[in-house]
């Protein structure tokens, strides 16, 4: 557990232009390399400022965001290389592909890391290759549909290789065939040991597949903590109008039941739940 | 346009260097008009309607139909050069109307014909190009070329958000209409009025959007982007050469 920090905030505050109420206030988390990080709270609460901090986009008016330990450095070369170690998944991709040929697109953010176009090109051909997006390849962006300009923003950012990947909303609006194509995606850098951020609405999947949920609200972190005290605390959630996972709450129902025994371990999972009955069953 | 970029996709000739293509029809293009030769405009119809609907796999009533576009237009405008009203009868035709005659010359008619004849030609080459040549090639080229950087990155971003802009204003505009917002004139301007404010105020939040995500990949100051690069076929040049120079016999022989 007691991995390397990749990132940790402390004390970030940050407020737009135009706007009285501060979008992040004294935000202060820890992040560890490798984790399965899931950002959860209500629309506008931050989230994806948070997301833009991480990224240098944006300058905390105050605290300061260590990266590997370093503070971050907002001298442009600091920034390039935060930027090549961080990458940001928009939650929008019409808020993010800027080329009508895919193949340009993804080009991108590597020749910005300063790749040769030798090495570029076999990059992009392989990361094509991974996310199923050769069969569409010659299509213009823009005669993509939602879930195939998903498949190509997320390849935007993987061709960089970084190390902490940020993924704002990646099933917002998306057919149950590219989510789960997304949720493949995000299990397998985790696999590969690539940190990876997660904003998402869907307690069911954040309960499931998180090691830690952050929870935010109006700008602020209520709790960093792992799914099964989270998602068991019901004043956090009444507070950051949160649900209760389903299999959260069938435990519970099932404990009040006595069919399950009221001491047992938090499911994370349906799987986990089965596990349990069996167990009790035996 | 949305139709013509739908089609430059599908083209059987989409996959030959972009280099080659622009070659032709720059070439062609500048024989058409230099020379107005009538039989070299009605050679250069022929062999674009065999590259574009043959070869390229464009269907041939959809072409008919964009070539006729022009058709109306130079028709009205060379309606001048066709028809005179005047007291005496000129040598190509005369039709008797009391005291005057609709009348022309054969000069003029023979001007008219040439005139429609070598602007279809040209017109024809450039769908040519259009109707097999994607934008983004087309901008490759003018790269390779030493067009000012900042030009073809100001083109590979339009061209991308055209197609946006239009998305998004035909999203409001069935929006609106659901709601009754075009029933009459009156409710039709405010409505289409709306839409325009709505329209400029998305586009600037579109554009920081923009801006955030290419910082966020490492955007500093430079759009580059890798070209899939198209091998050219010493073949198809020598066939450009040797098609170039006949076009050239047959515009010099005469009329």
């Amino acid at each position: 557990m007691d991995k390397e920090i990749v990132l940790e905030a402390k004390g970030l505050s940050c407020t737009y232009e135009m706007s009285d109420t501060p979008s992040l206030e004294n935000v202060s988390l820890t992040i560890r390399k490798g984790q399965k990080i899931a950002v959860m709270g209500a629309n506008g609460s931050g989230k994806s400022t948070f997301f833009l901090c991480c990224n240098g986009i944006l300058k905390p008016e105050k605290g300061v965001l260590f990266f590997h330990g370093q503070p971050v450095d907002y001298s442009k070369k600091g920034l390039q290389r935060l930027r090549s170690k961080v990458g940001i998944v928009f939650q929008n991709p019409d808020n993010q592909l800027l080329s009508a040929s895919v193949y340009q697109e993804i080009s991108f953010g590597v020749l910005n890391l300063g790749f040769s176009k030798e090495e570029a090109k076999e990059r992009v051909e392989q990361v094509m290759e991974e996310f199923s997006i050769t069969p569409f390849r010659n299509r213009p962006t823009h005669a993509l549909s939602g879930g195939e300009k998903k498949q190509v923003s997320i390849a935007d950012i993987l061709v960089m290789e970084p190390e902490v990947v940020l993924m704002d909303e990646p099933t917002a609006a998306l057919d149950p065939k590219h989510t789960k194509l997304v949720y493949q995606v995000i299990e397998e850098l985790s696999e590969n040991g690539i940190t990876v951020i997660v904003a998402t609405h869907d307690v069911d999947y954040a309960c499931q597949w998180a090691d830690e949920i952050i929870v935010m609200e109006k700008g602020r972190v209520l709790a960093q903590d792992v799914p099964q005290k989270i998602f068991t605390s019901r004043e956090l959630l009444k507070k950051a109008n949160l649900e209760i996972p389903m299999v959260i709450r069938v435990t519970q129902y099932l404990q009040e039941a006595d069919i399950l025994e009221k001491e047992s371990t938090v499911p994370r999972s349906i799987e986990d739940l089965e596990e349990l009955i069996k167990e009790r069953r035996r | 346009m949305i139709a013509i970029d739908a089609l430059c996709y599908q083209s059987r000739l989409r996959n030959i260097h972009p280099g080659e293509k622009m070659l032709y029809t720059v070439v062609t293009l500048s024989i058409c008009i230099i020379s107005r030769s009538i039989l070299g405009a009605l050679f250069v119809l022929g062999s674009n309607y065999i590259l574009t609907v043959v070869i390229g796999r464009i269907g041939g009533a959809r072409y008919l139909k964009m070539m006729m576009a022009p058709v109306v237009f130079l028709l009205l405008s060379t309606a001048a050069l066709l028809v005179n009203v005047s007291r005496q009868p000129l040598d190509g035709y005369a039709i008797t109307l009391g005291s005057f005659y609709l009348t022309g010359s054969k000069e003029s008619l023979f001007l008219a014909v040439q005139l429609i004849v070598t602007s279809l030609a040209s017109v024809s080459c450039l769908y040519f190009l259009s109707l097999s040549t994607p934008m983004t090639d087309m901008i490759y080229i003018l790269e390779k070329i030493y067009c000012p950087r900042l030009l073809t990155e100001l083109m590979l971003l339009i061209y991308r958000f055209i197609f946006l802009l239009i998305e998004i204003a035909s999203a409001i505009y069935i929006s609106q209409n659901s709601r009754l917002g075009y029933r009459n004139l009156k409710r039709g301007i405010s409505s289409f009025g709306q839409m325009g404010s709505a329209l400029f105020i998305q586009s600037l939040k579109k554009s920081r959007h923009i801006y955030a995500a290419m910082e966020a990949r490492g955007y500093h100051g430079e759009i580059r982007v890798l070209y899939e690069e198209k091998s050219i076929r010493l073949k198809e040049v020598g066939a450009i050469i040797i098609y170039e120079s006949i076009l050239i016999l047959i515009a010099k022989g005469g009329i």
